[in-house]
């Protein structure tokens, strides 16, 4: 049951079907990697399992712990333990980063019960200093301005904040130079743990020499064909794509 | 008192109540000339292009009468809630028109020369330097018969006087209480700030009870050479009120104003803003926000006149609309035919909280001048859903996430004022607004 599960997930996109019978178990306490060509679907499952309304789902079933994600909303399913790490962070004019946060967790209390705000800052400042930002980060608008690797850096210190039970990284190494991404990924390593499980989804097989899955899973066309140890990324790396799409061999 | 008490209650229509003897001529006369040209103009009609857009059926005078003397039970409670800073220069209180208080102005600034005093005050003790600044500027953009109206009617008001190179660290209050059945007040504000000095005001109109009232206010602000000015005004009147409010400034050369208006009460709203950059290097910085629900209507007409070379002026009007309420905001910039060099820029966002909310909006330039920089937009949309959705994807509830993008929407235009203990006045104020609302 402490599994996050995919189960022959159908999904489209305007009427464009995209996600084509995809199944995926992630446990607790396991690292596993998406790795695939660009259209091949990856943004699209994460998108669908975190409840984007452009998406539909015509078949199959996403289950966090047993209980199905597709059925609940937004909200709810961040509730249950889910994080999504977006590729492309939305940008909120006027809401500051402390005050989202403080709203995020907030949210998680039962209500009537208010969040204890000396010790939330305590908390998120010992967070940001492990990802190297500036306490200034704080009063600044979520995501405005920032560059590219601040945008990643925040995904991942609002991930630190709210302890998810699984986490999904979508593309989270894009627009990171190298210093940057060590610092994300220490700060993802940092989070494993056997009460947590970890999707990260990525195009080039780099953030996995820092976040090091125990397994690989290769998506093409919205499907997984072909899943192995850590090895198989290099194995991509050095003979690209069109090796495993000529086969199309589902291996597990 | 400036004017004599007459009991019976007396409709706004009628004559007005005679000045008092003691107040100067010219002022008696000014009075009695407005009198006559408010009757001599014509009420403003949906047809003509300055009130394009106005729901006048909204405006009703039938039973609108003279505000009286109000019976304050306790005037002390009213004074302490009034208080919103935690520091200020001075302070003014008005219920009705009439001072409840003793008006309050720091020792330090008063041996500086500084005035600070309710206006049937200032015109007997300060009359030229009223008279020079008094209502200098004539009605541009079509409330010419409420111009003429408050200057008959108006019982009092302030006047702040800020002498050459004196420098006010911490603002100066001002609050007009209204209160009574169909009582309507018209509260004058004279502003001046002398060569070189520094002063910032803030204004609240509010209601005491829920009741029909009418409110038709003119403020005028002098920025003289190389002056820097801060205003702010909030209006939060009942639901039932109507309010007709006036703003003019005149900028001279390197002189900053920077004005701010929320308004969140009243049935109606019509509010005409004109600043004037009549100096070279005179900077307008023109703020706005409101958050109308249910059927308010606010109808906003903005006028940035560049008279003098290398002047700028930038205006930024933020409206959060729920439910059936609507907004007109008409802006215009002029740059004459000397105002070369000018930076002008105007953008009034609207963010729509409900299908049925309706913003219209008319930006205008007219450039007669070269090399100008100037930019004009205006934009009505909902709550973005990425924003949304990024919020709820962490674990926010979807009201709360709403009530937080609101919020993160207007406070742009908040955070502009540049005073920490006024944004935190307004941003209170602004919380308890969208905390009611997002309560229903």
């Amino acid at each position: 049951m402490s599994t996050l599960e995919i189960k022959d997930l159908h999904a489209s996109v305007n009427g464009t079907d995209i996600l084509k019978g995809l199944s995926l178990s992630v446990p607790k306490g396991e690292v596993h990697a998406i790795m695939g060509p660009n259209g091949s679907g990856k943004s699209t499952l994460a998108k669908v399992m975190a409840g984007h309304q452009d998406y539909e789902v015509g078949s199959g079933d996403v289950l966090l712990d047993g209980y199905s994600l597709l059925e609940m909303d937004v909200d709810e399913r961040a509730r249950a333990g889910l994080f999504l790490a977006f590729q492309y962070p939305a940008e909120i004019p006027g809401v500051s980063n402390a005050n989202f946060l403080r709203a995020a967790r907030q949210a998680r209390l039962p209500d009537g019960e208010e969040i204890d705000a000396v010790a939330f800052y305590q908390e998120m400042y010992e967070k940001m200093a492990k990802l190297g930002m500036d306490k200034k980060f704080t009063g600044r608008s979520v995501n405005e301005g920032f560059s590219g690797g601040e945008k990643k850096r925040n995904e991942v210190l609002q991930m630190m904040m709210l302890e998810p039970k699984y986490a999904v990284l979508d593309e989270t190494d894009s627009g990171l130079d190298i210093d940057a991404l060590k610092i994300v990924a220490e700060g993802v390593n940092a989070m494993r743990s056997e009460e947590r499980g970890f999707l990260v989804i990525t195009h080039y097989q780099r953030l996995l020499e820092y976040i090091v899955p125990d397994h690989v899973h290769v998506l093409n066309e919205g499907r997984i064909i072909r899943s192995g140890p850590k090895e198989l990324a290099l194995e991509l790396e050095e003979k690209g794509y069109d090796w495993l799409k000529e086969g199309e061999l589902v291996k597990s | 008192m400036l004017l004599k008490e007459i009991p019976p209650a007396r409709s706004f229509l009628d004559p007005p109540e005679e000045a008092r003897e003691e107040l100067p001529d010219w002022y008696k006369s000014s009075r009695s000339d407005a009198w006559m040209s408010f009757q001599d103009i014509d009420w403003p009609k949906r047809s003509d292009e300055a009130w394009r857009f106005a729901n006048l059926k909204k405006l009703s005078y039938e039973n609108l009468y003279d505000a009286k003397e109000s019976e304050i039970n306790d005037a002390e409670q009213l004074v302490a809630s009034s208080l919103s800073l935690k520091e200020n220069a001075g302070q003014i209180l008005f219920v009705n028109d009439r001072v409840i208080a003793s008006p309050l102005l720091n020792e330090e600034f008063s041996k500086k020369g500084v005035i600070f005093q309710p206006l049937s005050q200032a015109l007997i003790e300060h009359g030229g330097l009223v008279q020079d600044h008094f209502m200098t500027e004539t009605s541009r953009l079509g409330s010419a018969k409420y111009t003429a109206l408050h200057r008959a009617r108006l019982r009092n008001g302030f006047f702040f006087y800020v002498p050459e190179g004196v420098s006010l660290t911490v603002p100066v209050e001002v609050f007009h209480w209204v209160s009574g059945n169909s009582a309507s007040i018209f509260p004058h504000s004279l502003i001046v700030a002398g060569p070189g000095s520094s002063a910032t005001v803030a204004e609240y109109v509010a209601s005491i009870n829920d009741e029909i009232s009418f409110c038709c206010a003119v403020c005028d602000i002098h920025g003289e050479e190389d002056s820097q000015l801060t205003y702010l005004r909030t209006q939060n009147l009942s639901e039932k009120a109507q309010s007709i409010y006036q703003l003019s400034s005149r900028v001279a050369s390197k002189a900053k104003l920077k004005t701010f208006n929320l308004d969140l009460g009243c049935e109606w709203v019509r509010n005409e803003s004109v600043s004037r950059l009549v100096g070279e290097g005179a900077t307008s910085e023109m703020l706005a926000v409101s958050v109308p629900e249910k059927s308010q209507e606010f109808d906003m007409r903005t006028l940035q006149l560049h008279e003098q070379r290398n002047t700028s002026s930038n205006l930024l009007y933020k409206n959060a609309l729920y439910d059936d309420s609507k907004t007109t905001f008409a802006g215009m910039i002029v740059v004459e035919d000397e105002a070369h060099q000018t930076d002008a820029y105007q953008t009034c966002r609207n963010l729509l909280m409900s299908d049925t909310s309706e913003a219209n909006s008319m930006p205008g330039l007219e450039i007669k001048a070269d090399q100008v920089r100037c930019s004009h937009g205006a934009t009505s949309s909902p709550v973005s859903k990425d924003e949304l959705f990024y919020l709820q994807s962490r674990g926010v509830k979807e009201p709360a996430a709403q009530q937080l993008l609101t919020f993160g929407f207007v406070k742009e235009a908040v955070d502009r004022i540049g005073n920490n203990s006024l944004e935190e006045v307004i941003l209170g104020k602004l919380g308890r607004r969208f905390n009611k609302i997002g309560a229903r």
